[in-house]
Formats: structure tokens, sequence, C-alpha cells
């Protein structure tokens, strides 16, 4: 099930809402009980067979976890780690198969330039969040920082639907001690006012802005496999929109997370931060898809030595990092190469900072931030494409490669700048760019991901989400902040109404011959 | 304000708009969905179903069950009206066309496949084009031929945005259609003559190494029966329901203009289209004794197809788009209720037997028709580009035939 559905929003939401303070007031157990039936309802709803494989993942984390803390307490250390060692390679066995067999498989077939047959297996969703979060889990346990072990709070913080598809990714001691607190059971107007409202900011995100954007996304990617060529202007263009599809389907997506979550009176920790505001490259890991990024520092960019054994050590780590996040993303060697080249963005951040560090000027600042969405935009388009090789068609007519030609409606309305443009060589004719309309949306998008505060800026009042950095804490006197007030009802309702007016639609079929 | 009373205000003010929208587009149904409410002024022009047409027709078509069903693509759902009396067998059965405009085969065929499966249909014309008709894989049009949600109909942007065009161009727009599925198309259009102009240039453009005129080569004139064999399966399809389910199936291959005809038989097509028609009606001779269905073809130089390009004309829209007085007559000649013997109809029902002597007499047909029509070349010429045209003296007109 989506956030952004009709059966979402107006039949398992109001169920569940209801049905957990209802049940709250006999017991929070149960109510807990409730919202982790509910979530794996939720689950199910997409492949009913494989709540099965999540209940499974959990039952089995759970016990190994236990063991772990109980022989950590008894001082038994080393069996701890082997312990640790078989949950973790039990993690990673399930989703190396269900995530990445068949690309294993295909890529050896080609080494060996046979025909290996593929598996015949359907990923279950989020997989690699409940995944992560387990394994995050073990470490902790071993570590002796997860403490709480109740069996239905732990299902809860795995399989708790705000997060379950698409992130955060939780860490046990942010999520225990929230759901022992009496208050989380108490139906809090407060909570329901805030959650409310940043559920349909980021829906208004996702259906209105993301989606409204990406239909001009798919005739450049796709240009490469149907032989369509593409000019400097269809390229940008294409990229640019993906940049921003991404951008608001991500950012759509975490404030709808947490939103939810705050209707239930339970905090998650924020995942998105206006990343294309970044400076740098290392600024912008530390603002996009946050608990990914906290989770890869934490739990393989240290333990495989971090910075702590020469720069050469650090690059090298930080390059393993990039790829093998990358890896996560998806099954494809595009991932792998958008990972890649991260981890020599970051490798170049860093000896730059180290050799020349950046100062503090406004020309300086805004340079950076420029270069810095530039390269995110040329990475963007490996994540993007189908194959390597779509990326690159992709990018060389960003270069220039496919000719620089503007659309043929522009000529009559540049006028005499037409003329002279035409004069010197500037072709018009037209690609896949959508002209004004597209320039439009992009436009908007920039201006809302470079200049507007975001959720959790206007919602500074009243503390949206956990981890927030000090320029969220220390907001308390701009006009624009959230606060129950009409103008704010006014922005809420429209917001609302064109959202969920955004979910769904019929698609035009247009057509210029028969 | 209170948190308490935003929320209150918010939910109940959101879900009052979302109300007022989907009485609106309820009311204005600008999909012609529901169909049961139209006024004049406000909504009984529905200037947006064209472009929705796809997700409607498979609703409304297994909603209504009409038992008598017109296939294809723009051809079919131009120029074939279901209301013709023939068609319905006078009014006794419900006919609905269900071309859909830009419908290639594969969506026809499954639109044919959709309907066997929900309808009780009892007669179907099917346009084809003269080729391959292969089984095909309907999974890539399924949230097509599933229909419409409510969601999408009643609370969504588009439907909103449908419905207030639809209020505003109801002084300014003329019906695209008719309630039982023809198109109008550019009916009735003041520039029926460039459109056809245009449209014979865009073929034209399609064959490059083509150049028309009096005495161009003809190229080879006849076909093989034993070229490379089209894949057929879905006439054998066909034939199978026809039989299981005493369906009436015609398949009628779209005739053309003169000029269309002329330009395939210049430019060397003609070939293929009497190989598809060989194999066609092969397979229905050998399949499909006693089984109700046939194979028909248009294709010949006469007054109907040889109608003088004008802005007033009666029976074509453009090379190949024939108005519904052109189908009308198709129609009665499938259905019976045509006039005169067999060698003065229009067209002709597919066997083998009947091919073999219908090609030679298509070829002196021709010769016949552009003697005694000395508008003919003028015309033609008038519609090509210069650099596409081959004079040569004495007007020459090739008798050869295989």
């Amino acid at each position: 099930m989506l956030f952004n559905s009709y059966p979402f929003i107006f039949g398992f939401l109001p169920i569940a809402f209801f049905g957990f303070f209802v049940v709250a007031r006999l017991s929070h157990r149960l109510a807990a009980g409730w919202l982790t039936l509910a979530s794996l309802f939720f689950y199910g709803w997409w492949n009913p067979n494989y709540v099965g494989l999540l209940l499974l993942s959990i039952l089995f984390n759970f016990a190994t976890g236990m063991a772990i803390t109980r022989r950590v307490a008894r001082g038994n250390k080393g069996d701890a780690k082997l312990m640790l060692t078989a949950g973790l390679a039990a993690n990673l066995c399930l989703l190396a198969y269900y995530k990445y067999a068949n690309f294993f498989v295909t890529n050896l077939s080609t080494v060996v330039g046979t025909h290996l047959h593929t598996f015949s297996i359907v990923l279950p969703l989020g997989i690699s969040f409940f995944t992560f979060t387990q394994i995050a889990f073990l470490v902790d346990a071993y570590q002796a920082k997860a403490r709480e072990y109740n069996f239905v709070h732990y299902s809860l913080f795995v399989s708790y639907f705000p997060h379950l598809i698409a992130g955060p990714i939780l860490h046990h001691k942010e999520m225990m001690p929230q759901f022992e607190e009496r208050e989380t059971y108490r139906a809090n107007w407060d909570n329901i006012a805030v959650g409310l409202t940043i559920f349909f900011i980021g829906l208004f995100k996702k259906t209105v802005l993301a989606d409204g954007i990406s239909k001009y996304v798919s005739p450049v990617f796709s240009a490469h496999a149907s032989a369509v060529p593409l000019t400097l202007l269809d390229a940008w263009g294409g990229a640019l929109a993906y940049t921003f599809q991404i951008y608001f389907d991500f950012s759509g997506y975490s404030d709808m997370a947490i939103g939810l979550s705050r209707l239930f009176g339970v905090k998650l920790p924020l995942n998105f931060d206006s990343p294309y505001k970044s400076g740098n490259i290392i600024e912008f890991w530390r603002r996009w898809h946050m608990t990914l990024s906290r989770f890869l520092r934490d739990y393989l960019y240290i333990p495989l030595g971090g910075n702590r054994m020469g720069r050469a050590r650090r690059y090298l780590n930080l390059a393993v990092t990039m790829v093998l996040g990358g890896l996560w993303h998806g099954a494809n060697w595009t991932f792998v190469l958008w990972g890649a080249l991260h981890g020599a963005y970051l490798m170049i951040n860093h000896a730059w900072q180290s050799w020349l560090p950046l100062g503090g000027s406004a020309l300086g600042r805004w340079s950076g931030r420029v270069l810095t969405f530039l390269a995110v935009i040329v990475a963007w388009v490996f994540f993007r494409a189908e194959t390597p090789g779509s990326a690159m068609y992709v990018l060389r007519s960003m270069f220039g490669a496919g000719g620089i030609a503007l659309p043929a409606r522009w000529y009559e309305k540049l006028g005499a700048t037409g003329h002279w443009l035409a004069v010197h060589g500037v072709e018009f004719r037209d690609g896949v760019f959508g002209g004004g309309p597209q320039l439009n949306w992009i436009c908007i998008c920039l201006a809302l991901a470079w200049f507007a505060p975001n959720t959790q800026q206007i919602m500074a009042r009243f503390e949206p989400a956990l981890n927030l950095p000090d320029a969220v804490t220390g907001l308390h006197a701009r006009w624009w902040l959230w606060r129950p007030s009409w103008p704010w009802l006014a922005a809420g309702v429209v917001a609302a109404s064109w959202a969920m007016l955004s979910i769904s639609g019929l698609s035009e079929f247009i057509y210029f011959q028969f | 304000m209170s948190t308490e009373r935003f929320v209150v205000s918010l939910l109940f003010m959101t879900g009052l708009f979302l109300g007022l929208v989907g009485a609106l587009n309820r009311l204005v149904d600008p999909f012609w969905y529901f169909r049961d409410i139209e006024v004049s002024g406000l909504n009984a022009v529905k200037t947006k179903f064209r472009w929705y047409e796809r997700h409607v027709k498979p609703a409304v078509v297994a909603r209504e069950m009409p038992q008598a069903l017109i296939f294809g693509s723009s051809y079919a759902e131009i120029g074939f009206d279901p209301t013709n009396s023939a068609f319905t067998a006078q009014h006794a059965l419900r006919g609905y066309n269900f071309g859909i405009a830009g419908g290639s085969w594969e969506d026809t065929f499954c639109y044919v496949d959709f309907a066997l499966r929900h309808t009780r249909v009892k007669r179907i014309v099917l346009g084809v084009h003269p080729g391959a008709l292969p089984v095909t894989d309907c999974s890539k049009i399924q949230r097509e031929l599933a229909g419409p949600g409510w969601s999408e109909l009643l609370f969504s942007a588009t439907a909103l945005n449908a419905s207030l065009s639809t209020v505003l161009e109801q002084r300014r727009d003329s019906p695209s259609h008719t309630r039982e599925g023809l198109y109008f198309y550019t009916r009735g259009d003041a520039a029926t003559e460039r459109h056809f102009r245009e449209g014979l240039r865009s073929r034209l453009d399609a064959l490059p190494d083509c150049h028309l005129g009096p005495a161009a080569p003809l190229g080879p004139l006849g076909s093989s029966i034993a070229s490379e064999p089209l894949d057929l399966s879905a006439v054998e399809y066909l034939i199978m329901a026809a039989r299981e389910r005493g369906v009436e199936v015609e398949l009628v291959f779209y005739p053309r203009h003169v000029f269309a005809l002329e330009l395939a038989a210049q430019c060397g097509r003609l070939p293929s289209l009497w190989t598809a028609l060989r194999q066609t009606a092969r397979l229905l001779d050998s399949s499909a004794k006693g089984v109700s269905i046939r194979a028909w073809e248009f294709f010949g130089y006469n007054e109907i197809t040889g109608e003088r390009v004008s802005n007033a004309m009666r029976y074509w829209q453009d090379p190949e788009h024939f108005n519904y007085e052109m189908g009308n007559l198709m129609l009665d000649e499938i259905f019976g209720q045509g006039h005169g013997s067999n060698h003065e109809r229009l067209g002709r029902s597919l066997s083998l037997r009947e091919l073999e002597q219908r090609i030679p007499a298509f070829w002196e047909e021709r010769t016949r028709f552009i003697e005694s029509h000395a508008w003919f070349y003028p015309q033609l010429q008038a519609s090509v580009p210069k650099e596409r045209w081959r004079e040569t003296a004495g007007n020459t007109i090739s008798r050869k035939y295989p």
C-alpha cells in the first residue's frame, strides 16, 4: 500500500489510528500489538506471501539480539561475536538472495560467456530497509547499546508502517523508549495537527511536484533504447526534471513518514534536509537520506577504519562505502557507477578541503552550491538510466554531442533574437524538450529547493522529528513558522485538496496522425 | 486557534472541497462514462471525450453490453455507423463503435478479446489492414481495459480540469463522437481538400524512392501464394470464437481512395496487399467451413472510391479515412442490403477462387477508370510535390497484369 493512495488515506489510516487509541485505553501493550498487526496488514496489501518472510526476519533477529545481549552481559564476548557474525551473515544472505542473485548470475553468464538460468524472484518490498534496521540492532546489541527487549515493541520497531517501505532506517534506541512512554498512547491534538500538516506537505510534494515533473523524464532516458536523438536542451531538460522528481519524491515520502508517525505520537529521525542547498558533497551526504548515511558511516565506514588509518586508506574506505551504498539502492551497474561517482566526489572534496579550505564569502558559498548541484545532476543520470550505455548517451548529449537546438516554436517567439541565433548557427527543431511548460516546472522546483524553507523549518516550533539540525531548533521568530491559524488552515486545505486530487488521474491519448 | 479546531476544520474543509469536486465531476461527466445527465449548454457536448475514449469505451461496452460491435482503428471509428440498419439487423441489435483512434492492431485485437470475454456480442465488424494479424499480449493495456476507477472519474485534478473545460467549451465546440461511439474527426471541415492532399503527401513521404506519374513503372503487379506465410493466428482465434459462440464475424480490409490505391500501385505496394488477402482467403477457405466468418475487400476504382477531391467530399475525409456514408454502403453490402449484381458491387467477400479472378479485373477496372476520368492525373499531380512527379508524353497506362 502506498501513502499516496486512496485506500491508505481513507481506509487503512483512519482504522489504524482510531483502533490504536481505542485499544490503548484498554492496554498499551495491546495497542502496540494492534499497530504491529496493522503494519503487517499494510505490508501484506502489496503481497501477502512476504508477510511470513518479514515475520521470520523479525523473529530471527530478535532471538539473535537477545542471545547476543545475554552473552555480552555474561562477559562472553567471543560467543557474542560469533552470534553477531552469524546474524549479520544470515541477514546479508537474505538480502543477497532476493536482491542480488540474478544480478550475480547475469554478470557471471557474461564473464564466462554462457547462458545461466536466472531465478524467478520477486523482490520483497522494503527488504533493504528492514534488513538494515535489524543489522543495526544486532550491532547495537553487541555493543550493549540495545537495552529494551519487548517482543511486541521490537516487532513494531521493525514493521512500523510509516518507515517500513522507504525508511528512515531506525535505531533501536530511538524507537523503543518512545514505545514505552505512556504519552504515546494518549491521543494528542498537537501531535495530530502537526502530523496531518507534515503528511499533507509530503503528499503535495509527491503527487503534485514529483509526479507533475516526472512526465519530462522518461522520453529522455528511453531515448537511447529507442534511438531518438537528444539535443543539449533535451538532455539537460530530462536530467534536471529527474533531479527534481527524485528530490520531491523522496522528500515527500520522508515528510509523509514523519507526519504519519507523529499522528501516533512517535517521532522519527529526520531523513532529508534540503540537500540541494549543500555547499559541497560532504554536506550533501549529511542532508540526503540522512539515516542511510548514518548507517553507512557507523556500520561500514568506521568499522573499515574510517579516517583513522591514513589518507590513502581513508579514501579507499570512502570509495568502498559509497560503491556498496550505491549497490544497496539496486542490483544494476548504474547504481554501482552512481555510488562510485559519489565516492570520487567525496575524495575530491576531502582532498580539496585539506589543501584549500573554502572561505565563508557569499560568492564562495554560492559557487560551492552550484558546483555541488551540477555534480549531483551528473550522478543522477547514472542513477536513473536503465544501463550504463543509456547514461552515457544522455551525458554525451548534455555535453553537446547530439547538437544544440532550440524548440522550433521558440523561433517565432524569440523574434529578432531567434533570427540572430539561427544566423549564428543555432538550430530550431523539435525534440523531446517540453518547451515553456517544462522550463516553468524546472524554475519552480529549483526555487523551492534552493530558497524555500523546508518542512522541518516550517514546523520548527513543534520539534517535528528527531536529530534536528541546530539551524532548525534555533528558529523561533519567523512569520512563516507554522502555527494553528487561519492562514495556515487555508494553505493546508489547498495543499491537501490539490495533493489528493493529484493522486490519480486518467492519462490523455494524443495523436498527431493516426 | 486551538490545534483541535485546526484539525477538525482542516479535515472538514478538505472533505467538503473534495465532495464538491466529486459532485461537479459526476454532474458534468466529462469523460462520458456515466451517460445519464446531459444538459444542453452545460455538458451535452463532451469536448474532452476524444482524449480519454480508450479508458471509457471498454467500460461502456462491458456495462451496456451492445450486441453488434465495430472494432478497428480510426478508419473504423470514423467510417462505420453502429446504428446502420443493416448492421443492426433493422435495429434488432444494439450497436456500438468500439473503434479507437490511433489504436494499433495489438490494441484492436485486445478490444475484440475483451468484448468476447465480457459481453454477449452477436455480430462483429473488424476493420483491418492487409498484413499479419497475430494474437497479441493484452497485459500492456490491462489498465485501460479495466476501466477508470471512481477516484479517477470523480476525485482527480484531471477530471476537474476536464469538467471545467467541458462547461466552458459548450458554445464553441461541437460533438466529436456520437453516443454510440462513431467519431466525426474532420468531417464537415471546410479544409477537407487540404487535409486530403496533406494525407496523400504524408503517405508518399513514407516512400522516399517512389515517384508518381502517368507512365510510372507499375512494378510487380501480382503476388505469389508461396510468399512468406503471415501470422494470422488472430483470424484462427476469431474462427474458433465464431464456431464456439455463434458470433458473426466480418473482417473488413479498409478501403482506400483511388489516389491512395494508385500510390500503392505505382510504389510497388500492391503485391503484399494481394498476398495478405490470398493468405487470409486461404485460411478461411480451409478452416471456416460452416462458420459465420467472412473477410471483405473494397479495393477498386469506381465512382465512390474515385470521388473527386474537393472541400465538399461526401465519402472521404482524406485518402484513407472514409465517411460513414461510404461505411454505410459497405455495411449494406456486407449484410445484404446492397443493390446490383456482384460485379457492380463496391466490395467482395474473399475466397481464393474469387480473388484469382478479381486481381486481373482490378487492373482492367483501373485502366478503364483512368481513361474515362480525364481529371485523374491532373488532380493527382496537384496533390504530390513536384519533385515526386514523373511526367511522360502520351499519358500511357500500363495494361499489364499477372
